[in-house]
């Protein structure tokens, strides 16, 4: 006899306490298991591209730092990237290494969050708490860099608008070696976790085609086997003089994620010292006219967000406004792969899966 | 890559309308909207090309028509190409690149929500990011929208 | 001088032992204002701030403040973001779901008027237009310190509040407090 059964369907959010930002999963499952997933975004839409076509270039640098408000310099790197590239602006030597140390120092920030996030998802919550506050020390640093902790809008076209406070480079070391010890911590507490390794090992697997298929980038490509790193296949700034190695795993699961996450952080440790060893003396920023309109034409820049390839494209008919502002944010490709990584999954894995593509919804629905 | 080019256009001859290599690893080609899809399918398939990552996918309003933007990245030989291609304002249709490419699946609901780009052959083409009751697609260059008065609820669009 | 009348003035110690006896009213009013439970309502960049303000430096669950994840449990909305069109009626819904006596935080420049999205179609301009604000905290985003000045700010109201209704006293009209920047109360 045939037992008739209709799949439950459950509405996972737009406020839930796990669902990284506002995003809303409907769920079709069966008893244990998600048969089917439907990710509804929108719900900070602002219609920021729009918006941008109506301002000067410059003015829209102070919009992309809501764009991926965790890694907010990486954002304004990319569209500073694009605008130079239509403009055919040069960037000082000095300029490029600053940039480079502030997006390092973004990244281990991001991966912080990344990590609190992702441990009180798993119940470890006392992640949270040990990523904040290694987190506050890097906004400590960015805060006396910059003078903001979270929206720092300081990557200008041509640079960056002020050189570095006295004595910050010394004080960068002294955080890069109290963090060193600290990722030690982060070791013990999770990496070395039995619970928390059986609750990831296994659990969400990406395979390599279906990465590149989807266009999945940054730790999500790199955990899945594909050695996409844009600093390393396509460098910017100074990214070709340093040395550090890119983390490439092959099992694609959401151990795998973490584990990319957490050796990134200790490669961004070697960039920065690097970085201060190597910086020149010179100018931070090549001065533009008050009026700047570029050439007629499309270019698009690409970064390495934290979260993957950030890609900003821009089409210039010569006047003072943008024609079109594109963003290709790296957590909007991310996500869309996430119904295919929910087939067959169990209701519980739902939240490790969705915190190891490490999203944000702001650069989602920009 | 020369090779890779010179293929392609023999493959397609006149349905390429322009080509720029930009840099060693860049090339961008503007086709004609009837052979779009063919064209990302031989780029993806061809052996000297192997174009596996589709990168992005966008559309801009010229006012005179839509212009649609593919960027596409090969992870086997580190190359890119973008492809362009035109279509107009009025009937905006083209053949849809989801079933080829997974990961334009969102980029193309997007653009229909925003510019009411119709993707033929899309498996799901309804509005991603704006509520699914707005009318009007804002990102038109003609989209004009007056507050409604009710905080709920959005600006409606003057026709 | 009698018991009732040292009670009018706050607690009255027994002597000799550990009981204290107090009027019902300030303990309801001591335990509303100390134990305030705030629903995860974070939008955007502002909830990172928020998550900062609870996490180790600025430390919230000194002041009884955490985070529930259902309305039926929490007492005060931090709206912290902005605020869309398609996210509007559930933000109004989960204010209604939210059981007396409640309290609503705007927090950001986006919650409060609409932020730098003037001219963003999908945007509506601060969640006072329907849900009522009791404190305003400017900032893009607002620094942990600017929070945490609001949030004792709205610990006085409550304070207050129940001053009054213990005095027979009419309730104080609910003017919204508004922290700016610099963290000036206005």
């Amino acid at each position: 006899m045939e037992i008739l059964s209709q799949g439950m369907v459950i509405n996972v959010g737009p406020q839930h306490p796990s669902t990284h930002g506002v995003l809303r999963l409907i769920l079709t499952l069966d008893g244990e298991q998600i048969v089917a997933c439907e990710p509804v975004i929108g719900y900070l839409h602002r219609g920021l591209e729009k918006m941008m076509e109506r301002r000067p270039y410059r003015h829209n640098i102070p919009f992309t730092d809501r764009l991926d408000y965790l890694a907010a310099l990486s954002n304004n790197l990319a569209i500073c990237q694009c605008i130079e590239r239509l403009g055919g602006v040069e960037v000082p030597e000095r300029a490029q290494y600053i940039r480079v140390l502030l997006m390092e120092l973004q990244r281990i920030a991001s991966h912080l969050v990344f990590l609190g996030t992702f441990g009180t998802d798993l119940g470890a919550t006392t992640m949270f708490l040990y990523a904040f506050r290694e987190r506050e020390m890097v906004l400590d640093l960015l805060e006396e860099c910059t003078g903001a902790r979270l929206t720092y809008n300081w990557v200008r076209v041509g640079g960056v608008p002020d050189d570095l406070p006295e004595g910050f480079g010394e004080k960068v070391l002294d955080f890069v070696k109290v963090f060193r010890q600290r990722m030690d911590e982060y070791d013990r507490l999770l990496t070395r976790n039995r619970i928390f390794r059986s609750r990831t090992q296994g659990i969400g697997v990406l395979p390599k085609e279906m990465a590149l298929a989807y266009g999945c980038s940054g730790p999500m490509a790199r955990a899945s086997g594909i050695a996409y790193d844009i600093r390393k296949v396509a460098p910017y700034e100074v990214y070709d003089r340093v040395e550090f190695d890119v983390p490439v795993l092959e099992d694609g699961d959401v151990w795998a994620r973490y584990l990319v996450r957490m050796e990134e952080m200790r490669q961004s440790l070697r960039i920065i010292e690097q970085v201060l060893r190597d910086m020149p003396d010179g100018a931070v920023q090549t001065k533009l006219p008050k009026v700047f309109k570029p050439p007629a034409g499309i270019a698009y820049s690409r970064v390495e967000s934290p979260r993957g390839e950030l890609s900003f494209m821009m089409v210039s008919d010569g006047s003072s406004n943008p024609v079109r502002v594109h963003i290709r944010a790296p957590s909007f490709v991310n996500l869309s792969v996430l119904p295919r990584l929910l087939e067959g999954a169990k209701v519980a894995d739902l939240v490790a899966i969705l915190g190891s593509i490490d999203v944000v919804l702001g650069e989602i629905d920009r | 890559m020369n090779e890779a080019i010179q293929e392609l256009l023999g493959r397609f001859g006149e349905a390429v309308q322009e080509w720029t290599q930009v840099t060693p690893n860049e090339v961008r080609f503007t086709v004609s909207s009837v052979v779009w899809r063919e064209v990302a399918q031989y780029l993806r398939d061809a052996p000297l090309w192997q174009m596996d990552y589709p990168a992005d996918l966008t559309v801009w309003d010229t006012g005179n028509e839509f212009w649609l933007y593919l960027r596409l990245w090969s992870s086997v030989y580190n190359h890119n190409v973008i492809l362009f291609t035109a279509i107009s304002r009025e009937e905006p249709r083209i053949a849809s690149l989801a079933t080829l490419y997974p990961g334009v699946d969102w980029h193309e609901r997007e653009m229909y929500d925003m510019y009411g780009v119709i993707f033929e052959g899309h498996p799901n083409l309804k509005r991603i990011l704006l509520p699914d009751d707005w009318e009007g697609f804002p990102f038109r260059k003609d989209y004009v929208a007056v507050p409604s008065g009710d905080p709920l609820r959005g600006p409606q669009p003057v026709d | 001088m009698g018991v009732k009348e040292r009670l009018e003035k706050g607690l009255v110690k027994v002597p000799g032992g550990t009981i204290l006896i107090a009027k019902m009213a300030d303990l309801m009013a001591w335990a509303r204002k100390s134990s305030m439970w705030s629903l995860t309502f974070g939008l955007s960049c502002c909830a990172i701030e928020m998550m900062a303000t609870a996490a180790s430096r600025y430390d919230l669950d000194r002041f009884g403040m955490f985070f529930r994840a259902t309305p039926r449990q929490a007492d005060v909305m931090i709206v912290a973001g902005w605020v869309s069109v398609k996210m509007a009626p559930f933000i109004k819904r989960l204010y209604e779901q939210m059981p007396e006596p409640k309290y609503v935080i705007a927090m950001g420049g986006c919650a409060s008027a609409g932020g730098p999205y003037r001219d963003s179609i999908t945007i509506v301009k601060g969640v006072d237009q329907f849900v009522p604000v009791d404190v305003y905290v400017y900032g893009c985003p607002p620094r942990p310190e600017n929070l945490i000045l609001g949030i004792l700010k709205l610990q006085e109201r409550i304070q207050r509040e129940h001053e009054a209704e213990r005095n027979g006293l009419p309730k104080p009209v609910r003017e919204p407090i508004i922290i700016t920047e610099t963290g000036a109360t206005g």
